[in-house]
């Protein structure tokens, strides 16, 4: 955008402003007559808010009397003497006056004065803060990160009452200017991370931001099936990275924050693990970790050990086996991947349809098509009981699902091709694909490998006071491999 | 360290040892060859803990660049024989499942992948591997139904002398992880020392343990079974799995495709793009490694045992010394 600056003259800036936004029809000009002094009040429909407008900018500006009033005085008593806002800026380019008005502002012009006075009037309307339906839990808190930056950004500051939060603003989108808001608590995320997720983040190329992920990708190091770098909705989970010592990035008009750099054990993590006894706790831990091998890897071990291995299989389960899958008319590579391919399309219908269908879809596809499917002996009954544990195992770690999803059914077609060689293969390339995946030169498969003994006590355990240790991995791996970037 | 460790048990179990008799007088011979690799790796342990770098640097940069291309053929071969054998391996125990040439195009292919990573994923996914195989080993030996016989354990008998020597050759052979240490050895965080002196004692740890399971449980069976990897489950059996030789064969090929990856990724250490190289060295491998499985390649051919011999002796010992060389004398002509 030219950087032009702002006439004397009001017609001009007026005229000039409608000519950047090229005659848009949501482009409000509102012209005032303040002790004789022209002056307009530009604003852009449904971004800013009436009553706002009205009673702060409004009201004391019709209030404003003085005899031979100069446009001078007038800017003086908008911009110094009267309050209208917490915000106010003065602008003196119409680029400038522009990006104002995108992002909320009233910009008042005054006829005989070159610069205009941007007045804070934010009012478009939001969602209120809901359920995090991604990330649900049974103790934690019911609040969810909203749409809006701020709001967000004050479901934070709640939970940390502390001046060391700091946020950090930032734009990004060549088109879209979407504010980014960098979160981290001063003196625990060491400042050559922030320095360089700030590098990371102005070189986003894109026209739009309107997701996290094209953030998450613009923060990933490298192309990887794992990232380094993970979501939440949740801002008691996004305060307690932060205060591990990493940073998030919130995007304004979406409700998930990005956090790096993310470790591969977090997925097995929930909050409810720390309202738990941590005896329990650990069970839940080893109940998800299960949950993530058997989803990823029961459909292709079930089909390798049926076609190429049958001898590790036991006696009766062979001869079940054999008698059920008799009856089906397919091969069972293709019988479970015609299963697997159901099951995907009525989780995914039951994702886009309204709940109220989405549960109706569940009950259609599970019962009545499972049913019948194995009834008219299209599909074998040990089949469905693997995809039922596969599939119920899935929803148990939400947060590695398009990698337990791929993995899956690359496994089947492997293990179906060339038995467990095949699995094993695919094991190998997904092992070492996760094990070279890092984040700002945090291993994301730490503390597991590289092994870090006292980090240890909150992946497979859940231990007291874990914060201090988490934080400790990431400020020393940062440290080590930065030269000591501690803040 | 454990980079080392995989790659030389991979190695060991993937020996075809028809009518091979294990005993007394492999352990010794075991026990030999470890102490003579301490002696071998002096060298270059001396050399990283002088310097961070690869000894071919000190040579400069015409001479270093015919050292990577020597380590890149050296490593190139390994990998090609260790392709050969494993899908002899996957022929022989396995043969309805997977045809040896797709086989070794998908251990390469995978290789090359694992190697664009560089060393660092491929070092923690190492640790991973190991323990695997550490459980697995736990596993079969928790549901084992073989019994122990020390009698198996017997002193030497005539013509144990030749057995041990033939042994300690072979194992001498297989200390290929002696280059790898000086093409690695800058990337090692630990110290070289620390690597070299670490790897030989759980190295000998487990190689030795494993013969004298081995030997108390099976001694003359190994031959009847062919392969060490499947005479480690040959008494496993539980109610869930009736035989462990897939389960096994489950296990080396990942570690197959991590210990292919190191070399394919030292092979590619020849090429100024390490992407391309690592493609191009895995290329070659799986060709060669065709070729060598076509005629028949045995892991004691002579030529094999020669081969990496020299590489060890030329890129593992030579090489060190004559970069420490190079260095005392440009201190002295700097005094």
């Amino acid at each position: 955008m030219e950087r032009k600056s702002l006439l004397p003259r009001l017609e001009g800036n007026i005229s000039g402003i409608k000519a950047l936004f090229g005659g848009s029809a949501d482009l409000n000009v509102m012209r005032v007559e303040i002790s004789g002094i022209r002056c307009a009040v530009l604003t852009l429909e449904g971004m800013v808010s009436s009553s706002a407008l009205a009673q702060m900018l409004f009201g004391p500006l019709m209030r404003f009397e003085k005899r031979n009033a100069s446009p001078a005085d007038v800017f003086a008593y908008v911009s110094q003497r009267a309050i209208f806002s917490v915000e106010g800026y003065a602008t003196a380019d119409f680029s400038d006056a522009a990006e104002r008005l995108c992002s909320g502002f009233a910009l008042i012009l005054i006829h005989g004065c070159d610069r205009g006075w941007a007045v804070s009037a934010q009012g478009y309307e939001k969602r209120a803060v809901s359920e995090p339906d991604s990330e649900p839990n049974i103790k934690g808190t019911r609040e969810a990160l909203s749409d809006n930056l701020r709001t967000s950004l004050a479901l934070l500051r709640r939970r940390v009452k502390s001046p060391k939060l700091r946020f950090e603003f930032l734009k990004a989108g060549r088109l879209s200017n979407t504010d980014l808001c960098l979160v981290y608590i001063e003196g625990r995320t060491p400042k050559k991370l922030i320095e360089r997720t700030k590098k990371r983040l102005e070189s986003f190329g894109g026209d739009l931001c309107l997701t996290s992920g094209g953030i998450v990708s613009c923060l990933s190091e490298k192309r990887s099936l794992f990232s380094g770098v993970s979501t939440t909705e949740r801002p008691d989970v996004l305060c307690a990275k932060i205060n591990e010592g990493r940073i998030a990035v919130l995007i304004d008009g979406v409700p998930f924050a990005a956090v790096c750099p993310a470790l591969f054990i977090e997925n097995f993590q929930a909050v409810d693990d720390y309202a738990d006894e941590a005896f329990f706790a650990t069970y839940q831990r080893f109940i998800r970790f299960s949950a993530f091998f058997i989803s990823t890897l029961l459909p292709g071990l079930y089909v390798a050990a049926a076609v190429h291995h049958p001898e590790v299989l036991s006696r009766s389960v062979l001869l079940n086996l054999i008698a059920s899958e008799e009856r089906t008319p397919y091969p069972l590579v293709a019988e479970m991947l015609i299963v697997i391919i159901m099951f995907e399309i009525l989780r995914e219908a039951g994702i886009r349809l309204p709940r109220a269908i989405g549960g109706a879809v569940s009950i259609v596809g599970g019962l009545v098509i499972g049913d019948a499917a194995v009834t008219s002996g299209l599909i074998s009954a040990p089949l469905l009981i693997i995809i039922g544990i596969t599939a119920t195992s899935a929803f148990v770690v939400p947060g590695l699902n398009p990698q337990m999803t791929v993995l899956r059914i690359v496994n089947v077609l492997l293990g179906g091709a060339l038995g467990f060689f095949g699995v094993a293969v695919l094991s190998a390339v997904a092992l070492v694909s996760a094990c070279r995946t890092d984040c700002f030169a945090v291993p994301y498969t730490a503390p597991l490998t590289p092994f870090t003994f006292k980090a240890m006590r909150d992946v497979i355990t859940r231990a007291g006071g874990l914060q201090k240790k988490r934080e400790m991995l990431i400020e020393n791996m940062n440290g080590a491999s930065e030269g000591g970037g501690k803040a | 360290m454990l980079i080392f460790l995989l790659a030389r048990i991979m190695h060991t179990m993937l020996y075809r040892l028809d009518g091979f008799q294990t005993g007394t007088p492999l352990m010794l011979g075991q026990l030999l060859a470890t102490a003579a690799e301490a002696v071998m790796a002096l060298p270059a342990v001396i050399w990283f803990s002088k310097r961070r770098e690869n000894p071919a640097a000190a040579l400069g940069a015409g001479a270093s660049r015919a050292v990577s291309t020597a380590y890149a053929l050296y490593f190139t071969v390994i990998a090609g024989v260790t392709v050969a054998l494993f899908a002899e391996f996957l022929q022989t125990k396995f043969s309805d499942t997977v045809m040896p040439g797709v086989a070794a195009a998908i251990l390469c292919a995978s290789a090359a992948y694992c190697a664009w990573g560089g060393i660092e994923g491929l070092g923690r996914a190492a640790t991973v591997v190991f323990w695997l195989f550490v459980g697995m080993f736990v596993l079969m030996a928790a549901v084992s139904e073989g019994s122990f016989e020390p009698l198996n354990l017997l002193p030497f008998s005539e013509g144990d002398g030749g057995r041990t020597a033939g042994y300690l050759t072979e194992s001498l052979s297989s200390a290929w992880w002696i280059p790898m240490l000086c093409a690695l050895g800058h990337h090692l965080k630990s110290g070289a020392a620390k690597a070299a002196y670490g790897y030989l004692i759980m190295k000998f740890a487990i190689v030795e343990t494993l013969l004298l399971l081995i030997t108390l449980v099976l001694w003359r069976y190994v031959g009847v079974l062919g392969y060490p990897i499947l005479a480690l489950g040959a008494y496993a059996k539980s109610d869930f799995i009736q035989r462990f030789d897939a389960i096994n064969m489950l296990v080396w090929a990942i570690n197959c495709v991590l210990v292919l990856g190191v070399y394919v990724m030292i092979g590619s250490g020849a090429f100024k793009k390490p992407k391309p190289g690592a493609v191009f060295a895995a290329a070659a491998a799986a060709a060669f490694g065709w070729w060598q499985y076509k005629r028949g390649v045995k892991f004691d051919e002579p030529w094999y045992i020669c081969f990496k011999l020299c590489g060890i002796i030329l890129l593992g010992i030579i090489l060190p010394l004559t970069a420490l060389a190079l260095l005392g004398r440009k201190k002295e002509n700097a005094l």
